[in-house]
C-alpha cells in the first residue's frame, strides 16, 4: 500500500502509455494507410493487446499502490475493471470494421478516440484523487461525444444527438463540480482515502458534521456519476443517444462506459462517504446515501423497463433495457457489504457479454436489412438461424431466465439485497417485479423472430467471421454462472 | 450409466430442435427424426435398465448415512451418529473420498472402488457459505441437479421410451397431411424430453422444469388443431382449461417444493429423506408440504376435484391423448406422489388415499354413460390413476408404481386403438359403429387385449396384477384400520364398473351390426405404421411379458427398501431405548412429538405401514381375499356388459329411462364443468380480463399518457423560468458555436427538460431525504 513518486510510477504506468502510443500511432497512420482501412483497425486492435498483456504484466501480484503521489491505484479491482473494458474496446473494433455506418474517412479518428476512451475508463478506474476523478471522467465523456456523432446513416440525427450529448454532459459534470468542491471545502484535501478518514473523524464528535452540506455534496457528485451511468433522474441523454449514435458506440457506451460509471460510483462514495467495516462499510454520519442509492436504482429500473414496453425500434428498446440493467447493477451497491461488489462485478461481467452480443446482432441485421425495427426480426428462424437462436439467448440471459448466465447474475444482485436484511426487502421486491415486466418486451422480439412469418423468405447470408464472433458472445452468456472459480478472480474490495 | 442418461434427453432436444428450425424444410419425411431420437432413447433406456438390473444396489442396510459428494468437497465431516462403516459415499465424479470423524483428526480414505454411483450430477447452484439462513441450514446448501438411476427410474425409463417411441410412429400415419406436421412433431420430442427428464430427475427442482415443460406441450398439442370447432368444446378452449386448471396445482406443488427447500435446504430427495428423517420439519409441516405436493399430483393427474380438464383435452389429436393423457403425462403426478412417498406423513396418505379411491369410483360411474369412445377412455384413465393414488396412499409403494407402468401401456394401446377407429370411421361417437370387428381384425385384438387388462381379467394380463396388488394393499390397510372400510368398497365397486363400461365400449363399436353403413363401408384395416405399434403395445399389456414389475424386490430396492430394514433395526433398538438418530442437541422437541417412535421420532407413513404388514399376518390373507373379489367383480362387470350390449337380452335404454335423474346427472357429469364454470370461471375471468384490460387502459396507457402530461409540465416551468438561464445557456452555446437547423432543433427541443430533471431530480431527492428523516 505504498505510495510512489512521480518517477518511480512511470513503471506501473506502462499500459496506459502504451495506449497513448499506439492512439498517436493510429492517427499518424491515417496518413499513409489511404485505400486499406482495416490497417487501422489492425494497429487499433495491436495495441489494445499490448495493453492488455502490460496490464496483467503490471498488476498482477500488486497488493495496491498508489502511483503518482496518490493519484490513481493499482489494485486487483482497477485491474478487473481494465480488462473489462479492454474485452469491450476491442469487440467495439471488431464490429466496427467494415461496417457501412462509418464512413471510411473518418476512420483514423474514429479508432484513435476509441483508444482514448479506453485511457480515460483505465484512469477513472483507478483514480483516487478529486482532481484526477474529474479529469478521467472529462476525458472519456469528451470522447464520447464526438464518436457518437459518426453515424453516416442519419448524420443529421447523429450531430443532433452528439450536441444534446455535449450540453447534457457538461452540465451534469459541472454540477459533480460542484459537489466535488463542497467535500473539498469540508476537508481540506483532495484524496478520497483521507477525505473518508477525515469525514469519520468529524463523525464522531458532534457537531462537526453539516449532514446537508454532506448530503448536498453527495447528490452533486451522483448526477456525475449517474450520467455515466445513466441512472435516473440523470439517464436522458441515454435513449437520444443511443438511438443517434453508431451502433458499435451505443454498445460501447451502453457497456464499457457504463462500467467505468459504476467503479467510479463504488470507489468513490465507499471511499469517502463510508468506512470499512468487517466484510463491507458502514455509510459515515447521518447521512443514508444508500437508501439513496436505493430510490435510485429503484427508479432506473422502473423508469427503464417502462419505457422499453412500448419501444418498436430494437435499438431505442436495447438502450432502455440498458438503463434498467443500471438499477439492477445499483441495487447491490446499497448494501455496503463486500459480498455486494463482487456480485455487481460479476453481473457487469456477464452483462458485458450479453449486451454486447445483443447489440451486435442489431448491428448484423441493421447491416444486412436496413433496418432496426422490431418488425424487420420477423421469420429469422428460418433467414438465419444461428443469428435468432444467439438473440434469444442474448434476450433470455438479459430477462435473467435460467440457465443463462443472466440468470445467475441477477440471483446474486438479488441475493445480495435479502442478505442485507429486511429494510432492503422492498427494493429487491421491485427488482423482480420489473423483471417480470422485461420479460415480455425481450420475449416480443423473440416472437417476431420464432413465431412471426417474414414477407421475404430469402436466408440472410452473414459472413462466417461474424458468426464466429457471435457464438464468441453466446458461449460466455450460457456458461458464465456455472464457472466456480470465476468468484476467485473477481474482487470484492478495494 | 450417467452418459447414457444424458444421450437419453440430448436425443428428444435435438430433435426437438431440428424440427422447430428447419423441420418444415424436412417436412414430411423429418418427421422420421423424431422416430429416430426417442427409439435411440428407447435403446438407451433399455441400456441403463439392464445395468440397473444387473448390478443390484446394495442391500438398504448399509445405506443408513448416504453422502453425496461433490467435487468441491475436498474432505467430507462426518456429522454425530454417522460412523465410518455405516455411511455410504458417493462421488462426482467418481474419485477417492477423505472422511473425518467427528472430534478426530485423522482422515480416512475411501478408494473409489467403494464408492456408490446410483446417482450422479454436477453443483448448478451454490447457496452455501452465504448469509441467507435457510438456504445453510441442512442439506447441501445449493441446488444440484442430477441423474437417479434407481429400480424405479429404470422401469419408468423403459415405459416412457417405449410408448413415446411407438406412438410417435404411429403418428407418422395418423398426422399425414397436416398443415402443421413437423410443428406437431417437434412438439412431441420436446413432451418426451420434458417426461424424461421428470423422471430422471434426482431432485425435486429439474423435476419442476420437466413438469412445467410438460404443462406446455400438453397446453400446445390439445390445442393443436385450434382452428377446428372441435367436437365438443374447442380444442383452444381446452387447451386453456387443461392449462389453467393444471396450473392450480402447479401452484401448490411449487409452495410445497418451497416449505421443503427452506427447511431442509436442499431439493435432493436424498437430502430431503435425510432432512425428514432427522427431523428437521416437524410432522405438521411435514403434512402440509406433502398435501401441498400432492395437490401438484391431483392437477397432473386429473384427480378429483380437478379431474375436469383431462376429458376435455381429448379434443387433442389421439396420438396425444394416448401419450400424454393417458400413458406418460398424467401419470407424472403419481410418479410424483411415489418419489415423495417417504415424506408422506399417515395424514397426509390418507387424504391421498381417500381422493384416489374417491376418484376411482367417481370417473367409473361417469365413463359409463359416455357415448364418445375417447371420452370413455378419458375417464376410465382418471379412475386408473385415482386407483394408483389409492395404492401409494394405503402404504404399497409397489401396486402403486406397477399399476403406472401397466396402465401405461395398455392405456396407450386403448388410445391408439380408438385412434385407427376414428381414423377409419371418421366419428367419436360409439353410436355410429359397431361390427367394425370384421373390417379391422388387427384393431379389434389388439384393442380387445387391452379391455382384458384394463378390466383385470386374470392370470394373463398385467392390469389383473398390478390392480390386484393395488386391492390388495388396500385391503390390508383396511383390516389394520376397519375405520376406512369405504376405501375398499369404493375401490372394488370401480373394479366392477371398470369392467363393464371397457366391454361396453368394446361391444358398441366392434360387435354387433352396423350403425353407420356409410362409414362402416369406408372403414378399412390401418396401415402398417399405425397396426405395429398397436402389436407391440399389445404385447407389453401381457403379463407374461413383464413378469418383472411384480417382483416387488425390484421396485422397492429404491429408497423404500432403506426404511425397510431401519425400521426393522429401529425395532431391535426401541426394546433397549437407544435411539437410532441422536436428537440429543433438541430433546425438548424429540419428547414433543407425541406419536410412537422408535426411531426418536414421528414414524414415517412408510415404516409405519412396513410394521403393521410385518406384526399382523394380514397382508397375505388380504391379497387373496382381494384377488378373488376382483376376479368376481370383473366377471360380474363383464357379464352385465355382455347382457346389456352384447345379446341385448335387457334395454339399457330401458334401464336409462327407469333412473333418468341418476343417467342426466351422470351424463353431465356430476354437472363439475358447470358448477366450475358458475363458480370460478364466470366471476373469476369476466373480472380479470376486465382487470388486464382495465389495467392496459388505466395503468399502462396512464403511465405513458402520464408521462408526456409530465413532460408538458416540465416544459410548462421550464418555459417561465427560461431567464434562469438553462434555456438561455443552452441558446448561447447554440447560437455561438453553429448556427444550423441542427441547432434549432436542439434549441426547441427537450434537452432543457432533460437539464430541468438533473436539477429536479436533485431536489427531489433532497426534499424525500429530509421527510425520510435520513439525515
Amino acid at each position: 500500500m505504498e505510495t510512489l513518486d512521480n518517477i518511480q510510477s512511470v513503471s506501473k504506468f506502462i499500459p496506459e502509455l502504451i495506449l497513448i502510443v499506439f492512439a498517436i500511432a493510429v492517427v499518424i497512420s491515417d496518413f499513409f494507410a489511404k485505400g486499406r482501412r482495416e490497417t487501422l483497425a489492425i494497429i487499433a486492435l495491436v495495441g489494445l493487446i499490448a495493453t492488455l498483456i502490460s496490464v496483467l504484466a503490471v498488476s498482477i501480484g500488486e497488493t495496491g499502490e498508489s502511483l503518482f503521489m496518490g493519484m490513481i491505484k493499482l489494485d486487483s479491482f482497477a485491474l478487473f475493471f481494465k480488462v473489462l473494458f479492454i474485452i469491450a474496446t476491442f469487440a467495439t473494433i471488431l464490429f466496427s470494421v467494415r461496417l457501412k455506418e462509418i464512413a471510411d474517412v473518418h476512420r483514423g479518428e474514429y479508432y484513435a478516440l476509441l483508444l482514448t476512451v479506453t485511457l480515460g475508463m483505465f484512469l477513472l478506474a483507478s483514480a483516487t484523487n478529486l482532481l484526477m476523478i474529474y479529469l478521467s471522467l472529462e476525458l472519456v465523456s469528451i470522447s464520447s461525444y464526438i464518436l457518437s456523432g459518426f453515424s453516416t446513416l442519419k448524420p443529421q440525427r447523429s450531430s443532433e444527438t452528439s450536441f444534446k450529448f455535449i450540453i447534457y454532459g457538461a452540465v451534469s459534470s459541472g454540477i459533480m463540480l460542484f459537489g466535488i468542491s463542497l467535500l473539498f471545502g469540508m476537508t481540506g484535501i483532495s484524496n478520497i482515502n483521507d477525505i473518508g478518514i477525515i469525514l469519520a473523524g468529524k463523525a464522531s464528535s458532534p457537531g462537526e458534521v453539516y449532514n446537508l452540506t454532506i448530503l448536498l455534496s453527495i447528490l452533486f457528485i451522483l448526477a456525475g456519476i449517474g450520467y455515466k451511468t445513466a441512472s435516473v433522474p440523470f439517464h436522458q441523454w441515454a435513449p437520444d443517444v443511443y438511438e443517434g449514435a453508431p451502433t458499435p458506440i451505443t454498445a460501447f457506451l451502453s457497456v464499457a462506459s457504463k462500467a467505468a460509471g459504476f467503479s467510479l460510483l463504488l470507489r468513490f462514495l465507499y471511499s469517502a462517504f463510508a468506512q470499512p467495516v468487517a466484510e463491507g462499510w458502514s455509510h459515515i454520519g447521518e447521512v443514508n446515501w444508500p437508501l439513496i442509492l436505493g430510490i435510485i436504482s429503484a427508479l432506473t429500473m422502473t423508469v427503464g423497463n417502462l419505457s422499453a414496453l412500448l419501444q418498436n425500434n430494437l435499438k431505442r428498446l436495447l438502450a432502455y433495457s440498458s438503463i434498467a440493467h443500471g438499477g439492477y447493477i445499483l441495487m447491490a451497491a446499497v448494501v455496503l457489504t463486500q459480498q455486494g461488489v463482487q456480485y455487481m462485478l460479476f453481473y457487469l461481467l456477464i452483462y458485458l457479454c450479453m449486451n454486447l452480443g445483443a447489440f451486435f446482432v442489431v448491428i448484423l441485421i441493421a447491416d444486412k436489412l436496413g433496418s432496426e425495427e422490431i418488425d424487420a426480426y420477423r421469420g429469422l428462424r428460418s433467414r438465419a438461424p444461428i443469428v435468432a437462436v444467439s438473440m434469444s439467448i442474448f434476450l433470455f440471459s438479459l430477462t435473467g431466465i435460467p440457465p443463462f448466465a443472466g440468470f445467475f447474475g441477477k440471483l446474486w444482485l438479488f441475493g445480495a439485497v435479502i442478505e442485507a436484511g429486511s429494510h432492503w426487502y422492498w427494493l429487491a421486491i421491485v427488482g423482480v417485479i420489473n423483471s417480470v415486466i422485461a420479460l415480455y418486451y425481450y420475449v416480443r422480439v423473440v416472437k417476431a423472430m420464432f413465431l412471426e412469418e417474414s414477407s421475404e423468405t430469402g436466408s440472410l447470408s452473414i459472413s462466417r467471421p461474424h458468426l464466429v464472433l457471435l457464438i464468441i458472445f453466446v458461449i460466455p452468456t450460457i456458461l458464465l454462472g456455472y464457472i466456480g472459480q470465476l468468484w476467485k478472480l473477481i474482487p470484492s474490495s478495494f | 450409466m450417467f452418459i447414457l442418461g444424458i444421450l437419453i434427453l440430448a436425443f428428444p432436444i435435438t430433435a426437438f430442435a431440428i424440427q422447430i428450425l428447419i423441420g418444415k424444410r424436412l417436412s414430411p419425411g423429418g418427421a422420421w427424426i423424431s422416430v429416430l431420437a426417442i427409439f435411440l432413447s428407447l435403446i438407451c433406456a433399455v441400456g441403463i435398465f439392464v445395468k440397473v438390473l444387473t448390478e443390484p444396489i446394495p442391500p438398504g442396510s448399509a445405506r443408513v448415512h448416504f453422502r453425496r459428494v461433490y467435487p468441491s468437497d475436498a474432505i467430507v465431516y462426518l456429522k454425530s451418529g454417522e460412523t465410518l462403516e455405516g455411511t455410504i459415499v458417493e462421488r462426482i465424479p467418481k474419485r477417492d473420498v477423505k472422511l473425518q470423524e467427528v472430534g478426530k483428526t485423522e482422515l480416512t480414505t475411501i478408494p473409489v472402488d467403494e464408492i456408490e454411483n446410483i446417482e450422479e450430477g454436477w453443483r448448478w447452484i451454490d447457496l452455501s457459505g452465504r448469509k441467507i439462513p435457510h438456504f445453510t441450514k441442512g442439506g447441501s446448501g445449493g441446488i444440484y441437479i442430477g441423474m437417479r438411476f434407481d429400480t424405479t427410474t429404470a422401469i419408468a425409463l423403459l415405459m416412457v421410451t417405449i410408448t413415446c417411441s411407438f406412438i410417435t410412429l404411429f403418428s407418422i400415419g395418423y398426422m399425414h397431411g397436416d398443415p402443421r406436421y413437423s410443428r406437431f412433431f417437434a412438439y412431441l420430442s420436446l413432451f418426451s424430453f420434458a417426461m424424461l427428464l421428470l423422471v430422471l430427475s434426482d431432485n425435486l427442482f429439474t423435476l419442476f422444469i420437466g413438469w412445467e415443460l410438460m404443462g406446455l406441450c400438453s397446453y400446445l398439442l390439445i390445442g393443436f388443431w385450434f382452428e377446428r370447432p372441435g367436437v365438443h368444446i374447442s380444442p383452444a378452449t381446452a387447451g386453456t382449461k387443461a392449462f389453467m386448471t393444471t396450473k392450480i396445482g402447479d401452484v401448490l406443488l411449487f409452495i410445497g417444493m418451497m416449505i421443503a427447500f427452506v427447511s431442509l435446504g436442499s431439493f435432493q430427495f436424498d437430502n430431503i429423506f435425510d432432512g425428514v428423517t432427522r427431523g428437521d420439519l416437524n410432522s405438521g409441516w411435514l403434512t402440509v408440504a406433502g398435501l401441498m405436493i400432492f395437490c401438484g399430483a391431483i392437477g397432473k393427474s386429473a384427480q378429483f376435484p380437478l379431474h375436469t380438464w383431462l376429458p376435455d383435452a381429448m379434443e387433442g389429436p389421439t396420438p396425444v391423448s394416448a401419450l400424454i393423457h393417458a400413458a406418460t403425462m398424467v401419470a407424472a403426478g403419481v410418479f410424483l406422489v411415489a418419489r415423495m412417498f417417504p415424506i408422506l406423513t399417515p395424514n397426509a396418505s390418507l387424504a391421498v388415499a381417500y381422493i384416489g379411491g374417491f376418484t376411482a369410483i367417481f370417473a367409473a360411474t361417469i365413463a359409463i354413460v359416455r357415448m364418445d369412445i375417447k371420452r370413455v377412455l378419458a375417464y376410465s384413465t382418471v379412475s386408473q390413476l385415482g386407483y394408483m393414488m389409492l395404492g401409494l396412499g394405503v402404504g404399497s409403494y409397489v401396486a402403486g408404481v406397477s399399476h403406472l407402468i401397466t396402465h401405461g401401456f395398455f392405456k396407450a394401446l386403448l388410445f391408439l386403438g380408438s385412434g385407427s377407429v376414428i381414423h377409419a370411421v371418421g366419428t367419436q361417437d360409439m353410436r355410429n359403429m359397431g361390427g367394425l370387428r370384421k373390417k379391422m381384425p388387427i384393431t379389434f385384438w389388439t384393442f380387445l387385449i387391452g379391455t382384458l387388462s384394463i378390466s383385470g381379467v386374470p392370470f394373463l394380463f398385467s392390469g389383473f396384477w398390478s390392480k390386484d396388488a393395488i386391492l390388495g394393499a388396500t385391503l390390508g390397510y383396511v383390516m389394520a384400520h376397519p375405520g376406512h372400510i369405504l376405501l375398499f368398497l369404493m375401490s372394488i365397486i370401480a373394479a366392477g364398473m371398470t369392467a363393464f363400461y371397457m366391454f361396453r365400449l368394446v361391444y358398441m363399436t366392434f360387435f354387433g351390426e352396423p350403425r353407420d353403413e356409410e362409414a362402416y363401408h369406408h372403414a378399412h384395416e390401418s396401415p402398417t405404421n399405425m397396426t405395429i405399434p398397436l402389436i407391440v403395445l399389445a404385447i407389453f399389456s401381457l403379463a407374461i411379458v413383464n413378469p418383472l414389475w411384480f417382483n416387488e424386490d425390484f421396485i422397492q430396492s429404491s429408497h423404500i427398501g432403506a426404511t425397510v430394514e431401519e425400521v426393522e433395526h429401529a425395532n431391535l433398538l426401541s426394546d433397549t431405548s437407544i435411539p437410532l438418530v441422536s436428537n440429543s442437541s433438541n430433546p425438548g422437541r424429540a419428547s414433543a412429538e407425541s406419536a410412537v417412535s422408535p426411531l426418536g421420532r414421528p414414524l414415517l407413513f412408510a415404516e409405519a405401514t412396513v410394521l403393521y404388514a410385518a406384526e399382523g399376518e394380514h397382508d397375505g390373507n388380504a391379497h387373496l381375499i382381494a384377488m378373488i373379489l376382483s376376479i368376481v367383480m370383473a366377471g360380474l362387470g363383464i357379464l352385465f356388459a355382455t347382457l346389456f350390449y352384447l345379446t341385448k337380452r335387457y334395454s339399457a335404454e330401458r334401464v336409462t329411462a327407469r333412473f333418468r335423474g341418476f343417467y342426466t346427472v351422470l351424463w353431465n357429469k356430476y354437472y363439475f364443468d358447470e358448477i366450475y364454470d358458475k363458480l370460478f370461471v364466470k366471476p373469476l375471468i369476466g373480472p380479470i380480463t376486465g382487470l388486464i384490460g382495465g389495467f392496459d387502459l388505466s395503468v399502462i396507457d396512464g403511465i405513458v399518457n402520464g408521462m408526456g402530461t409530465i413532460w408538458r409540465w416540465i416544459s410548462d416551468i421550464s418555459g417561465r423560468i427560461d431567464y434562469f438561464g438553462v434555456d438561455g445557456l443552452v441558446n448561447g452555446v447554440a447560437s455561438v458555436t453553429i448556427y444550423s437547423a441542427r441547432v434549432r432543433r436542439i434549441q426547441t427541443g427537450l434537452i432543457q427538460n432533460y437539464l430541468l430533471l438533473i436539477f429536479g431530480g436533485i431536489g427531489g431527492l433532497v426534499i424525500l431525504m429530509l421527510i425520510l428523516r435520513a439525515i
